[in-house]
């Protein structure tokens, strides 16, 4: 008695010391933290589920090449999109532990795929030994497409499209059509289209053709139509959706078909407005999911989401706000400020620069403050003007010499920072070589229109001969002195005191000398939207 | 056979107290600090200020202060909002009347000159590194040193690359805005801070070079190991950094290279967290437990908090962690200890999933004053490992060779995504021999490997008075042997 106790407890111990290294517990160690225990992704839906996920189904190479290499960019799953990166986990998992992670997955939350053994990891390992980098999205997709999205040969042959021209409102419509078919075309790639019919309201086509079954068993159809349609195999009925209606409203139908051929008939009509077909369909010796019988091209041109919700951010009344971000169309180092009363600007604290201004709405938080932020954000208002990069200021031989890519030695950049005033508007400070700078940009109540007066502390010999950048790369005339035109958007007008005669350079390029002297020289610009 | 029914009971009974494992809440209490109505306070840094304040900042960049943090009651806490617009700061501390803050492009102190409770002066300490674009590019500073130096580590551009300049390298910043390099060879940093020593620690995570994530001492001149930064070597004119071969290991590669500096502790991936951040060390002489001078690192997938022990052994840090704290409430990025001995977190699941099911979070942690039974230092030894204790241990099952269990491994030191566990070893401990005051052991182990991680299962081990261990799971990297 006591040695079977210890024997059976010996036997718990093993058992308990094995399943630690199972498919479960390896699934929620490495992945649980994102894709969640129950497989539905963490905080809800944040991160792709897997439970039901085409990306799981089918073949395993797409999901063994996105575990073992890691994939980044946009990914679909549902109807969500998803822009995260999914880190390689090929180098630190063994094909022993990555076949049953893989397995439990393709076998757990509902997925109901095939089991894929350390053998076939290594094989993919093996196809792929010289990737060094994780996967694009859309790369891997390409290379392993998703269950039903295959371009591979459909399993329909000898197809042909009879097509009919009439005011069909039924299927029984259709049936009744005495007339020889407007056209028929054969479909060589075997997929049911609609979109060479040559009209878009008032037709009817009838494909018939040889469906080729790869196994034994019981197959399950699902068919969409705009408007109505009717599948039949063997000349009998499998599915039918005979309305006149919008898609949305999917039709199943389930048959036993044996291995081989099978006559396949399908009608269907357009009688006025949208129209849409879709036929797919999954059973034994089909890859999993669903395979589709029709184009999926419709589809994949979808308009393209962004990715993530709008979050605007906007200036308390009567005051500025800032937004210190990846700012499009300024330097990474972009400071942007929203006024109350709809104008804005980016500072670029890498050139020392206002370098855009807009008006209407300031920024939308919404790239940079929900998932992991990559990428710039555009200004989220309108008439936006790019009125500098690259340097503001620079000492020039003369009036023509070309303008620096950047800032040479004799004046180099320093940010100091920013004190904002009772209504929280910024004033940038910053030292260029031996100047000390002072920026503050204000709204004009009568605008829409910024002012900015820029004061230069100068010592003894400050440098000669320095040089104004107003607004660079677009089209200028000037109205009246120290009054310039922008690309018809704006004007903007430069203060006499303390600058010499603008130039305007290839008609693209504006610049004024600074008459510097000792002490604080002031200067001013404003800004008027038209 | 009632007699026997009822002893059966009675050791059925006995069975059930000894299995309900000790747990976070049985030594630790931790409360939940209410935020700002409608704000998404994704906690960055955490600083201590006079009166009792305590200030956060955001990664959507808000500094707000919070009044009430230290009172029993935390449901009546005062929030107000002090700055706005800043670029996802990670560290932040206050001196003499400024928050200072390491920020994306920048170090940066703010003030409130005026006195309306708004900072209005943000000046602009210095900007060593630069950036481009790239989410991955973050900052990370620490509270200034002894002489009032800042050290910050900069992420690489995405998980590889130095698309910017001084991607991978660590700046030793001072209050005036006078900065150099400090150390090179970086990835990608969760946290940053310093021991009871005052070296500086950080932790790196798991990725290209990297077997598994691990707290890193940041030393003058170092190499933490990723090459992806080395082009700057050259700028500066520094002597040829280290190129190590990928597929070696740490052990082989260090030997080549004299500036590579293993990593302190390995925390194996998976086993102890899988992305760790903050570093700090608790200097509470005790308000917080029986860890005086411990270092604590926050973790940000497994919502946890690691507590390491570390020494110096050949001039080499190195020694063990085991897990600590648990239970948060969303990924822990910065940690703050107050001297009275209150545990601050902020916490963020944004772009990076975590336990605990909250978006973010605000919480504090105290000790209540109940000493759990744990390995409280793991020394090496020549010959094994000398363990102390937070309790007197029960001589029997300490002093027994079979209430221990060795394993050992390292990881492939390599260009790839992290790495297996490999190059396995099982170390036997051969003696083990009990303290007269019960308060240390002395474990013989035949099979130590230098430059393994050393897994130490202490299960069969019990507490004079019974208990077993809250954490059986110590993991020793062995960078050195004593001599």
């Amino acid at each position: 008695m006591r040695n079977w106790l210890i024997y059976t407890l010996g036997v718990i111990f093993v058992a308990g010391t094995a399943g630690a290294e199972d498919g479960k517990v390896l699934f929620e160690t490495y992945c649980g933290a994102c894709h969640a225990p129950d497989g539905k992704g963490m905080n809800n839906g944040q991160f792709p589920p897997l439970a039901g996920s085409p990306w799981v189904q089918g073949k395993p190479d797409r999901m063994v090449q996105a575990v073992l290499h890691g994939m980044e960019g946009p990914i679909e799953v549902g109807e969500k999109e998803y822009n995260l990166v999914m880190p390689p986990q090929g180098v630190m998992l063994n094909d022993e532990q990555l076949s049953k992670i893989v397995t439990y997955v393709r076998t757990s939350f509902g997925n109901a795929e095939s089991a894929v053994t350390p053998a076939e990891i290594a094989a993919q390992r093996a196809e792929t030994a010289d990737r060094a980098e994780m996967w694009p999205s859309a790369e891997l997709l390409k290379r392993y497409p998703l269950p039903g999205e295959t371009e591979g040969p459909s399993a329909i042959k000898h197809l042909v499209a009879n097509i009919y021209h009439g005011d069909f409102k039924s299927l029984a419509d259709l049936a009744k059509v005495k007339a020889k078919p407007a056209a028929v075309e054969e479909e060589q790639d075997g997929l049911l289209r609609i979109d060479k019919v040559g009209r878009a309201d008032s037709f009817g086509i009838v494909w018939e053709g040889d469906l080729e079954v790869p196994k034994d068993g019981d197959f399950t159809f699902l068919m969409d139509s705009d408007d109505g349609s009717g599948l039949y195999i063997d000349g009998k009925q499998v599915a039918v959706l005979d309305r006149i209606g919008g898609v949305g409203h999917a039709v199943k139908g389930s048959v036993k078909l044996t291995k081989g051929t099978h006559k396949i008939r399908v009608a269907y009509f357009e009688n006025t407005g949208e129209e849409e077909f879709s036929l797919g369909w999954s059973g034994p010796g089909l890859p999993g999911g669903l395979n589709w019988l029709t184009p999926r091209a419709k589809k994949e041109k979808g308009k393209k989401k962004e990715g993530f919700p709008s979050i605007p951010i906007v200036a308390p009344q009567g005051e500025a706000t800032v937004y210190r971000n990846f700012i499009e169309g300024t330097t990474a180092r972009g400071i942007g400020v929203g006024y109350d009363g709809g104008v804005n600007l980016a500072f670029s604290a890498d050139n020392m620069a206002v370098e855009l201004i807009w008006t209407g709405q300031f920024m939308d938080g919404g790239r940079h403050w929900t998932n992991r932020g990559q990428g710039r954000a555009a200004p989220a208002g309108v008439r936006v003007l790019q009125v500098s990069k690259g340097p503001a200021f620079a000492v020039l031989e003369s009036q023509t010499t070309p303008w620096p890519s950047t800032y040479e030695e004799g004046l180099k950049p320093r940010f100091r920072g920013y004190v904002l005033n009772a209504k929280q508007e910024p004033t940038f400070f910053y030292s260029l070589g031996p100047l000390e700078v002072t920026d503050s940009p204000a709204p004009v109540p009568e605008g829409p229109a910024l002012t900015r007066t820029i004061n230069i502390a100068a010592g003894e010999d400050g440098p000669k001969n320095l040089y104004f950048r107003v607004v660079e790369g677009w089209p200028m005339t000037e109205l009246a002195s120290h009054r310039f035109d922008i690309a018809g958007q704006a004007v903007v007008e430069i203060s006499q005191a303390g600058t010499g005669q603008p130039s305007l350079r290839n008609g693209t390029e504006l610049i004024v000398p600074l008459l510097l002297k000792k002490g604080d020289n002031t200067i001013t610009l404003t800004y008027t939207w038209n | 056979m009632r007699k026997n029914l009822l002893t059966t009971g009675l050791l059925l009974g006995a069975a059930g107290l000894a299995m309900a494992a000790p747990q976070t809440a049985d030594f630790y209490e931790r409360v939940e600090i209410p935020l700002p109505e409608g704000e998404v306070m994704e906690i960055g840094s955490i600083a201590l200020m006079p009166e009792k304040k305590v200030a956060v900042a955001t990664r959507r960049g808000d500094v707000w202060i919070c009044e009430g943090a230290y009172e029993a009651d935390v449901s009546k806490v005062k929030w107000s909002l002090f700055a706005r617009g800043l670029h996802e700061p990670f560290g932040m501390f206050y001196k003499e009347g400024w928050l200072y803050l390491t920020q994306r492009p920048e170090i940066t102190r703010l003030k409130d000159s005026d006195d309306d409770g708004r900072a209005d002066r943000f000046e602009t300490i210095a900007a060593p590194w630069d950036i481009n674009g790239d989410y991955h590019e973050f900052t990370f500073g620490t509270d200034p040193d002894k002489d009032g130096n800042i050290y910050t580590v900069s992420c690489l551009t995405g998980s590889a690359g130095a698309g910017s300049d001084w991607r991978g390298w660590s700046f030793r910043v001072n209050l005036n805005g006078d900065y150099e390099p400090h150390a090179s060879g970086i990835r990608s940093p969760g946290g940053i801070g310093f021991n009871k020593e005052g070296d500086v620690f950080y932790c790196d995570n798991q990725g290209l070079w990297n077997g598994s994530s691990s707290l890193k001492h940041l030393k003058k001149g170092g190499f933490m190991g990723n090459p992806s930064g080395n082009k700057y070597h050259k700028i500066l004119g520094l002597p040829a950094p280290p190129e190590p071969e990928s597929g070696s290991r740490m052990e082989i590669e260090r030997k080549r290279f004299p500036d590579l500096v293993p990593p302190a502790v390995i925390l194996p991936h998976g086993k102890v967290g899988q992305s760790p951040t903050g570093v700090i060390y608790d200097q509470t002489e005790g308000k917080f437990g029986p860890f005086a001078g411990q270092v604590l690192v926050g973790e940000q997938t497994h919502s946890e908090v690691q507590r390491v022990f570390l020494e110096q052994v050949n001039g080499v840090y190195q020694g063990a962690v085991w897990r600590f704290l648990d239970g948060f409430r969303s990924g822990i990025v910065p940690l703050r200890l107050s001297d009275d001995g209150s545990l601050f977190v902020g916490t963020t699941n944004r772009g990076w999933a975590a336990r605990g099911g909250l978006p973010f979070s605000f919480e504090r942690t105290r000790w209540n004053g109940k000493v759990p039974f744990e390995v409280h230092e793991m020394r090496a030894r020549a010959d094994g490992f000398e363990l102390t204790f937070t309790k007197p241990v029960d001589a029997k099952t300490a002093g027994d060779t079979a209430s221990y269990k060795m394993a050992a491994w390292t990881y492939i030191y390599q260009k790839g995504y992290g790495s297996p566990e490999v190059d396995q070893a099982t170390p036997v401990v051969k003696s083990a021999t009990v303290a007269a005051d019960g308060m240390s052991v002395r474990l013989v182990v035949e099979g130590m490997v230098q430059g393994h991680v050393h897994h130490l299962n202490s299960g069969g081990l019990r507490s004079k008075d019974g208990e077993e261990l809250w954490h059986a799971d110590g993991y020793y990297t062995l960078n050195e042997v004593p001599k």
